[in-house]
């Protein structure tokens, strides 16, 4: 019965690890926010997007969750009038990176509370092997 | 020991909320995976009527039975769930509320099981 709470860890921590990489790439996107191109004609930052995928682990039967793919966002690059840049063409408009950095931030918050909810799993299934464990003990 | 009912059925139960959590726990890793639907375990009481007849193993190479969760005690998909955009259907609420009520019944069936116990002992030592 302990291995049906060690599944439930291991698919937990397979959530807590897919989880972090959204993070990881939703702050790259932050960051890159601002990141244009230096020369007229090349493309700014393009936007990262994380999608799931369930795996079934075989040895366990257990469903984990690992990242699919990281891919681009298809949508166009937003214009910026400042024809002092670089990056600007003829008509002094500047392609900026197609990242909204509120919509990072809600993505951000979902990605944190799926966090918390894995990591709650993971404690509790702890304490409940404590508690049969705690069976072996004579009062 | 495995003649006294009361130990049998808190074997059963204290196995049966271990799968649950384990459930629980691959629909709350799930929850942001596009075309997931949550499941949940069949009830504690049909697993009790239903008894599983276990295939035996004469070589290593043979397949072992009833090793998912699936086999041993029947999934089933979550009821009332909201259908998100992605296709998704778990609700973190519910997986939590659930997590919390396996909580409490495992509690209640390690304190039963630890009152038996303590009755044993204090009738052998006499």
């Amino acid at each position: 019965m302990a291995d049906d709470l060690k599944i439930a860890v291991a698919s937990s921590v397979s959530s807590l690890r897919a989880q972090s990489t959204r993070m990881r790439v939703l702050s790259e996107n932050l960051a890159n926010a601002t990141s244009t191109a230096s020369v007229d004609g090349e493309d700014p930052y393009r936007r990262k997007i994380v999608s799931f995928k369930t795996e079934l682990d075989r040895a366990s039967g257990a469903s984990l969750v690992r990242v699919q793919s990281i891919s681009r966002d298809k949508s166009p690059f937003p214009l910026q009038h400042d024809p002092g840049h670089p990056a600007a063409d003829q008509n002094g408009n500047v392609k900026v990176p197609n990242v909204n950095a509120l919509v990072e931030l809600a993505d951000m918050r979902e990605a944190s509370r799926s966090y918390e909810a894995s990591l709650q799993v993971v404690k509790q299934a702890r304490e409940m092997i404590g508690e049969l464990v705690d069976l072996l003990r004579v009062k | 020991m495995n003649d006294l009912a009361v130990f049998r059925i808190g074997h059963d139960r204290a196995r049966w909320l271990a799968a649950r959590v384990a459930v629980v726990a691959s629909n709350v890793a799930n929850a942001d995976t596009p075309g997931y639907r949550a499941k949940d375990i069949s009830p504690f009481g049909s697993v009790l009527n239903e008894a599983r007849i276990e295939m035996q193993r004469s070589q290593a190479l043979h397949l072992a039975p009833g090793q998912d969760i699936e086999t041993r005690f029947g999934v089933a998909p979550r009821e009332g769930g909201i259908e998100k955009h992605s296709g998704n259907t778990v609700s973190l609420e519910t997986e939590m509320a659930v997590l919390g009520e396996t909580k409490g019944q495992q509690s209640a069936v390690t304190a039963i099981l630890g009152a038996f116990h303590r009755m044993l002992l204090s009738s052998s030592r006499g």
